[in-house]
């Protein structure tokens, strides 16, 4: 499961399109107070059971399937290049963010948020609809970002269910947000990764509950 | 006579990558949302080709598409599949439930354009837009 904590929050927005139940969990750290500089913890929620014997190496492919479909999703619509780099997001970062999550379940089932800096939102939404930055607002870029979150996780769920672990997906949401990182707790097995993508610092947040 | 697409999407950023790309025709483009918007601008419309998505809220492309191929009035309008639920299990649902070609997202507007004409019936030149 993960947390995202708002440190000196200012704002965000959630794009749900549809059945919000697997991302409920989001939610709940969504609307949890944000306190000063403190950790904002949120209890384990009724949907998520205790974990067991989750599969580590399950975690690692799909580490590498999202790289792998960052890296074609990113190349394909936006004509960007994103590669990934070593280290996790430890600390909230200093600047907006946007965050695309999908949530799959089935055989294997958890969520993958992929936090792109605003800035290059903004660059990804003017690449793919052919606009200047001036002329976005912040729900095409929010679209842009789902959109984009959707085609990468879409590429694990095929891979996925290739190797047996069949499931479905969520709808994407869209978080936005200052100042905010991904925490760990300790109901699902969790990787974080980073990618780079025009200098700008992409974080990846994967978790997993899986009886496989 | 210029020809008609229905993108059906929940996402507004795909039907404009899809206008984009077929701006240099002459194909007019009309959007949905959902599957159930999908349905109705089917039945109002009649378009020439429907681009559907799979995982849409309201009503998903799969239900969708059966729902388009039991209607009398839509299930002889090809049904063109754009989904980035591309696994092979997916392909092999909605081919057998009718739809005439899937194309896995991400897509370049190669991908869709080659597609095009062969269950448009005709041969895609650019026009010039004054």
């Amino acid at each position: 499961m993960v947390v995202f904590n708002f440190l000196s929050f200012r704002r965000f927005s959630t794009l749900l399109k549809g059945n919000p139940l697997p991302l409920k969990f989001l939610l709940k750290a969504l609307l949890a107070k944000p306190i000063g500089n403190h950790v904002v913890d949120v209890q384990p929620m009724p949907i998520c059971k205790p974990m067991t014997a989750v599969s580590i190496d399950l975690i690692d492919e799909i580490e590498n399937y999202v790289r792998r479909g960052a890296g074609d999703v990113f190349r394909t619509m936006l004509n960007m290049e994103v590669k990934a780099i070593e280290g996790s997001a430890s600390e909230p970062g200093n600047s907006s963010m946007v965050v695309g999550s999908v949530g799959f379940a089935g055989k294997a089932s958890g969520a993958i948020f992929i936090a792109v800096p605003e800035s290059l939102a903004n660059e990804a939404a003017s690449a793919m609809v052919g606009l200047l930055p001036s002329e976005l607002d912040p729900d095409m870029v929010n679209d842009v970002i789902a959109e984009l979150s959707n085609m990468i996780v879409g590429f694990v769920k095929s891979q996925l269910c290739d190797t047996g672990h069949t499931c479905v997906l969520t709808v994407p949401s869209v978080m936005r947000g200052d100042h905010m990182k991904v925490q760990r707790v300790s109901l699902a097995k969790n990787k974080s990764s980073l990618m780079i993508c025009n200098r700008h610092v992409v974080s990846i947040e994967i978790v997993l509950k899986s009886d496989v | 006579m210029s020809k008609k697409i229905l993108s059906i999407d929940d996402s507004k950023m795909v039907h404009m990558v899809i206008a984009r790309t077929l701006k240099p025709y002459d194909i007019e483009v009309i959007t949905a949302l959902n599957g159930q918007e999908g349905l109705d601008k089917a039945h109002q419309e009649h378009p020439d080709l429907i681009v559907l998505d799979m995982t849409m809220p309201v009503m998903d492309g799969y239900e969708a598409l059966l729902k388009l191929k039991e209607s009398p009035q839509t299930k002889d309008i090809p049904v063109m599949m754009l989904s980035a639920d591309g696994g092979t299990a997916s392909m092999e649902k909605a081919l057998q439930a009718g739809a005439v070609k899937f194309i896995s997202k991400p897509f370049n507007s190669d991908s869709l354009l080659s597609a095009l004409p062969e269950f448009l019936a005709l041969e895609l030149r650019a026009v010039e837009v004054v």
